[in-house]
């Protein structure tokens, strides 16, 4: 184990370590080890430092364990997947899979986790804040025996998914669904999911689905995020179990991806719907080539938002961004 | 037993040096050899085709095999000396994998089965749309960040 990995592993208790015990430990100076708490700093943990007292992450970190999670897993579930890695730091999660189908027999169904993310990313170069042990950054490889038109609507899904772990955890009210698949709290993001496909000159699709969770967001980022957002510690008082939520997202997304193989869209919609926190308002619809607005109403049996202008007439959609109009 | 499955037993008997790999899975039972005539899956006979060809050339076994799995429509070939890469979705064409990157092709540029044209998205799901066939991208049909309908031509490609 590295220095740095040992000094967060002491440090996830949540309790003072002097920084001459710390220093003792590791075979270093208190300059030395001031200097590693300061390089942590850069991986986004908050520390807090106090005089006579030495160093401390507040609230603790519960960093991902393998064995905790895979308790979470359904025997459903743990049939069909077939590799879990978890990672200390990755570039990203998603590149990470997608680099995986370039290996000679990749898996139908991996999974990956990360504490961190280097280079973290939303949909078109978007960058995704990734600081280490706090939120949860978890990836998903699929191999679809499908084509692409087959696989319409399965980034709503995704969506569901995510949502129904967060029941289990505890999160009863006030979670939304906007088109297609942002997860919110009280109007407020919570949850991203990034749906990467790649095709192949066989017939099979290769996905790879990201989900990025803010579970505790680390006071070193909270300000670089330009959309109002919330996180899990603000949600549900008390420890956050990163493992059990990691666990019950991963047994949801396989549950409800295998559901979506055979079925398809249409047994999801019902359930999206009743998340869903546009239909019957107003809303502007950005597509990169232009604005329209009208009432939402809904999403019709492949995914698409169904808009319907002021003459009332209905068009559906597959493309763009929602926001909501406050008047 | 699916495709992708047949598919990873046919990798791995390649990069096994195994001569011949028989699975039995609940009702589904399949065999496949690399150096004689094998008959699959006498269980299931719909699922598998009949028989794998004899393995003359034993790195072109996969593709002629799942190729010839009943309701897997193959490709049909088209002698043209250029073909159009056409969209398989209804969404937003992109030249690049992010705004301000560097496009994926030019025209212009060669380009191998397997190479990344451009991403569409829908439903923010990103698709990369890959070249079927070797060629030259001798043009791009559509604009960047603009919508494509399903099976809009996207790129003309020129046979080498």
């Amino acid at each position: 184990m590295n220095k740095i990995n040992y000094l967060i592993q002491q440090l996830s208790d949540g309790e003072f370590h002097s920084g001459e015990e710390l220093g003792n430990a590791l075979g270093l100076t208190r300059a030395a080890i001031w200097k590693l708490i300061k390089s942590l700093n850069e991986y986004g943990i908050d520390i807090e430092s106090i005089t006579n007292k030495g160093y401390r992450i507040p609230d603790g970190l519960e960093l991902l364990d393998k064995r905790k999670i895979v308790k979470y897993l359904e025997p459903q579930s743990r049939e069909l997947l077939q590799k879990l890695e978890i990672f200390d730091s990755l570039p990203s999660t998603n590149d990470h899979l997608l680099q995986s189908l370039k290996e000679k027999q990749p898996y139908i169904v991996h999974a990956c986790l990360a504490e961190k993310q280097t280079a973290g990313k939303g949909r078109r170069g978007r960058i995704w804040y990734s600081p280490f042990g706090t939120n949860i950054y978890l990836s998903l490889l699929w191999q679809f025996d499908k084509d692409l038109s087959q696989l319409a609507g399965l980034s709503l899904v995704i969506a569901i998914a995510v949502i129904n772990a967060l029941h289990q955890y505890g999160i009863k009210g006030d979670l939304g669904l906007k088109w297609p698949n942002d997860i919110l709290w009280q109007n407020k993001k919570l949850c991203g999911i990034l749906v990467e496909t790649r095709g192949e000159v066989t017939e099979i699709l290769n996905t790879v689905i990201g989900v990025g969770l803010n579970v505790r967001m680390s006071n070193v980022i909270k300000d670089k995020i330009d959309q109002p957002w919330v996180d899990i510690k603000h949600i549900v008082s008390g420890e956050v179990k990163r493992n059990q939520l990691a666990g019950l997202i991963l047994n949801n997304l396989l549950l409800v991806i295998a559901q979506f193989e055979q079925h398809g869209l249409a047994p999801f919609i019902s359930q999206w719907q009743k998340y869903d926190i546009a239909c019957g308002k107003k809303i502007t619809l950005h597509t990169v080539s232009e604005k329209l607005s009208g009432i939402a109403r809904g999403i019709n049996q492949s995914g698409c938002i169904m808009l319907e202008d002021n003459q009332g007439k209905i068009q559906h959609f597959s493309i763009g961004e929602v926001s909501l109009r406050i008047s | 037993m699916d495709i992708r499955k047949i598919k990873q037993l046919i990798s791995l008997l390649e990069s096994s040096g195994l001569a011949e790999i028989e699975v039995h899975e609940k009702d589904d039972s399949i065999r496949i050899s690399r150096f004689s005539q094998a008959t699959m899956s006498p269980a299931n006979p719909a699922m598998v085709p009949a028989q794998l060809a004899p393995a003359t050339q034993p790195h072109d076994m996969a593709p002629t095999a799942l190729k010839e799995i009943p309701g897997q429509t193959a490709k049909i070939e088209q002698q043209d000396n250029r073909h159009s890469v056409n969209s398989p979705m209804v969404g937003t064409f992109y030249v690049a994998s992010a705004p301000g990157a560097k496009p994926f092709v030019e025209v212009g540029q060669k380009v191998q089965a397997g190479d990344v044209l451009c991403l569409i998205e829908a439903m923010k799901m990103m698709n990369q749309i890959e070249a079927d066939r070797p060629g030259t991208v001798v043009a791009r049909l559509v604009e960047n960040s603009s919508p494509v309908e399903f099976g809009q031509p996207l790129f003309l490609i020129e046979a080498v």
